[in-house]
């Protein structure tokens, strides 16, 4: 056999192999809607495989729902295909990232026909670009097993007590993480960083991500307080049948991450991305959110599960202009990163 | 003759060297990702004069160097006797001692979490026996845990570098010492130490530049105060945006490092030796040794497996009705396709396609590196700074390069993205191929060759009956590892598959984003079995081949 032969065949199982890999995922070129999404949304214990399929029933088309990974790779991904558009729905948005997808302008205005039934607390953006569908608030998680009473104010926390008992997420990797920061900034204005400061003692570690924080130190007993959403204790009581994990809204006021889905900008199925929009908000597809997202449904129509009865809430709501994170979200990270010591 | 061919290959290589890393890292600059503002001397001044990133660059150098450091203590004595000693199960032991090296850092952060936490395994044991209200042993979410990391996910390579050049000492060295009798620890130091000098301190450079631009580690185990030059050239890019200044950040770790591949080339290197090492039965042992090498291995035995066993655990346990059990739960599910759904591929394809890049990208890594070896091996012109260059594939950013590819694969409008991962892959696993095969290289006496010419053999025939067989340890080590950075790459195949070439790392990486993390460990686990079969097939597959 000559060298040639070798080589060919060399050069032929990668072929092949492409060959096979792409044979296996292409075909779908045909269906008509297209929506971005993230992982946890189309997976099987996701929303996605429920509420997908009732659209597609009841207009009678076919959707396209691609994930991208987080919901951050999703707007990275939109954001370089803004002059060749291959969505037609962006659906994942929170209100932290949102003024990323709008100074990029890559989506347009839709004011979905049931919008008034909107809580006013809940709406993202005034010219609905970005239509939200849920909704949580921010809290701490507690191990009633490791504690019994758990810090109920921002003060709480400076306690001697609590020293390396919080686990926090980093604001630059993490939403929630993020939506922390800003809770503080909610609450002490100017004054943040030397609040940050004063609890300084008090924090175990500040985890890159949500995951870590929660999964991968929470639930091992690292440290008995994590910042998480107010539905986490819900999962626990739903799936594991133990109310051990609680939730705590700071005295306070209360502060909301939300997400949203929009249209993108010169969608080639405009008119079915609207109809999609308008079926987010309905019950139909609200009523699916709280178990498979562990987040609140904006629709106020819809009857929330048993297991919700743990999460806590709050009227007080603590502003925030999202739209401002553009140009102060630079400063105040610098800031809370000298403050903590970094 | 020769002078022609050298000119050529050198000339060859610049080529491939502008073609592969070159231009895509132009094409991310010209594309206006990196130098929007352009380049001021205002950031470099910046830079070095800002308190936060001295204390970066400080913190970036000291724990690079302590990791180096803390990774050759632990590891030389596992090399000692890895390349001394005959035992059983060895080539298994040696296979899963590598694993750590192709972990994501998310599972690395969770095994250790799980062994070395206030409720993990150590500290539990360690509360249970003396009888402790707290955990006393404290190195997470400090440096330690960062150095501590960085040795976990290195000592695979001292291992194998270091004994892949101890067995090529020459028997009758030690003999003709001993029987003028020197004392064990004479030899050791004497002999055996100088001649493998070339392999520890390729080590020391490959996790010095490692833990140098070592990322998620510092990011998981340190906490923001910990933060390296890598940590915020990614907070400046991705968090602020602010381009200019990271690319200058970047563009100073590149200096830094090259300053220290420099020098590293500088140190010159004595030729001599060759021939297999006789292995000596570990029963031969004194009791004393043999109760020390008993000691050594349990203690790093528990530092190596712990935390995998730790990911192991994870992915076995799962709270129903308020109980946590064990279960193969996450395995079933990963099974019934609880990622196919947003994934599109079965796990069974994506551990597929995983080895479909490892196996390209291993051929190619070890070509190159043999070719390279070779041009690096007389005493050439330029030699230190073709060394540097072959360095500069771990001294640049996995996503700088990616975005590059991404960059040209829509100017040419082609779709190159599985090739792209191939080379990217080769990239990155080629430092550690050259620095494999170099430091046997070195140690092959070129009398020997010569002789063999002398006698009428071919410059091929030469090359495969003498130098080849001697080669075989850095190849095998070079393969083993190019295959293991490219089974556990995660940012370049994320960045460049496209939802078509999902591999292990991206199916768990996914998994975490999905919130499933006894899905994502299970696949984890998944991982581990993998690689360890395939080093062990590798290292098996290597040794039998007869030339």
């Amino acid at each position: 056999m000559g060298n040639g032969d070798i080589m060919k065949k060399l050069l032929a199982i990668p072929l092949i192999c492409v060959v096979l890999l792409c044979g296996c995922i292409t075909g779908d070129d045909s269906s008509e809607l297209t929506i971005y999404t993230y992982d946890s949304f189309v997976s099987d214990w996701g929303p996605g495989p429920m509420v997908i399929p009732m659209f597609e029933e009841k207009h009678g088309v076919k959707v396209n729902i691609v994930s991208m990974g987080s919901s951050g790779d999703m707007i990275s991904r939109a954001i370089l295909e803004k002059d060749d558009p291959k969505a037609d729905i962006l659906l994942g948005i929170n209100d932290l990232q949102m003024y990323r997808v709008l100074e990029h302008n890559i989506l347009e205005s839709y004011k979905p026909k049931e919008y008034d039934m909107i809580p006013a607390y809940l709406i993202m953006d005034e010219e609905w670009r970005v239509t939200p569908y849920d909704y949580g608030f921010m809290s701490i998680i507690y191990d009633s097993e490791v504690i019994d009473e758990p810090p109920r104010s921002f003060e709480d926390l400076k306690d001697e007590k609590w020293k390396g008992k919080l686990i926090v997420e980093d604001p630059r990797t993490s939403s929630p993480g993020l939506s922390f920061l800003l809770w503080t900034v909610a609450a002490y204005g100017d004054e943040f960083p030397a609040y940050w400061e004063s609890i300084k003692e008090s924090l175990l570690t500040v985890a890159p991500s949500w995951s870590t924080a929660y999964y991968g130190m929470f639930l091992e007993g690292e440290a008995p307080l994590v910042v998480s959403y107010s539905t986490s204790p819900a999962y626990h009581l739903e799936f594991e049948d133990t109310n051990r994990y609680k939730g705590v809204i700071f005295e306070e006021g209360g502060f909301l991450q939300i997400e949203g889905a929009g249209i993108v900008n010169g969608a080639a199925h405009s008119d079915l991305a609207r109809k999609f929009i308008d079926f987010m908000i309905s019950e139909e597809f609200q009523r699916e959110l709280p178990l498979t997202q562990f987040m609140m449904p904006v629709n106020p129509g819809v009857q929330l599960p048993g297991s919700f009865s743990i999460v806590e809430t709050t009227d007080n709501i603590l502003p925030l202009d999202r739209t401002q994170l553009e140009s102060s979200l630079d400063e105040w990270i610098r800031l809370w990163l000298s403050a903590i010591g970094g | 003759m020769e002078r022609r061919w050298r000119l050529l290959s050198i000339g060859l290589l610049v080529a491939v060297f502008l073609a592969v890393i070159v231009l895509p890292l132009l094409l991310v600059l010209f594309s206006g990702i990196a130098g929007e503002k352009g380049y001021h001397f205002s950031f470099f001044s910046y830079i070095l004069t800002d308190s936060y990133y001295k204390k970066a660059i400080i913190f970036t150098f000291e724990q690079a160097l302590l990791s180096s450091a803390v990774t050759l203590l632990l590891g030389l004595p596992g090399a000692f006797i890895f390349s001394n000693y005959d035992f059983k199960w060895k080539a298994q032991l040696m296979a899963i001692s590598t694993v750590p090296f192709v972990l994501p850092s998310v599972l690395v952060v969770l095994g250790f979490i799980i062994f070395f936490g206030n409720t993990g395994v150590v500290n539990s044991t360690l509360m249970d026996i003396f009888n402790l209200d707290a955990p006393p042993l404290r190195i997470l979410y400090s440096w330690r845990a960062i150095v501590l990391a960085h040795a976990f996910y290195n000592i695979p390579l001292v291992f194998r570098l270091v004994s892949s050049v101890w067995t090529q000492i020459d028997d009758s060295m030690i003999e003709a010492a001993r029987n003028v009798g020197a004392s064990r620890f004479r030899i050791l130091k004497d002999i055996e130490l100088p001649f493998i000098r070339q392999g520890i301190l390729s080590c020391m450079l490959l996790t010095f530049i490692y833990s140098f631009t070592s990322f998620a580690i510092v990011l998981a185990l340190g906490g923001p105060q910990y933060a390296t030059i890598e940590v915020s050239i990614y907070n400046l890019a991705l968090f602020y945006g602010t381009y200019g200044l990271s690319s200058a950040l970047a563009l100073l770790q590149l200096v830094f490092l090259s300053v220290v591949v420099w020098i590293y080339m500088r140190i010159h290197i004595e030729k001599g030796g060759q021939g297999r090492k006789v292995l000596l039965s570990i029963s031969s042992l004194s009791p004393a040794a043999k109760m020390g090498v008993v000691a050594y291995a349990v203690m790093i035995g528990a530092f190596l497996f712990g935390p995998m066993l730790g990911v192991c655990y994870a992915s076995l346990q799962r709270t129903v009705l308020g109980q946590t059990h064990l279960t193969l739960h996450w395995f079933k599910e990963i099974i019934a396709g609880g990622g196919k759904s947003f994934l599109g591929a079965s796990p069974l394809e994506a551990i597929f396609t995983s080895f479909i890049f490892a196996l390209l990208a291993m051929v190619a890594s070890v070509a190159f590196g043999m070719w390279v070896a070779y041009m690096l091996k007389g005493n050439i012109r330029g030699k230190s700074i073709i060394g540097v260059a072959t360095m500069v594939p771990l001294c640049i950013s996995t996503i700088t390069l990616s975005l590059g590819y991404i960059v040209l694969e829509n100017r040419i409008s082609l779709d190159v993205s599985f090739w792209a991962i191939v080379i990217i892959h080769t990239i990155i696993s080629f430092p550690f191929s050259v620095r494999a095969i170099s430091a046997s290289l070195a140690k092959i006496d070129e009398g020997l060759i010569d002789a063999a010419r002398g006698l009428g053999a071919s410059n091929l025939h030469a090359f495969v009956s003498i130098e080849l067989p001697l080669l075989k340890g850095g190849i095998i080590a070079a393969a083993v590892f190019s295959f293991a950075i490219s089974l556990g790459e995660l940012a370049a195949s994320f960045m460049l598959y496209g939802g078509r070439y999902t591999t292990i790392p991206i199916y768990i990486y996914r998994y975490i984003g999905g919130y499933r993390f006894g899905s994502a460990a299970a696949m984890g686990v998944v991982l581990m079995v993998v690689s360890a079969a395939s080093f062990f097939i590798i290292e098996r597959m290597g040794s039998k081949m007869q030339f």
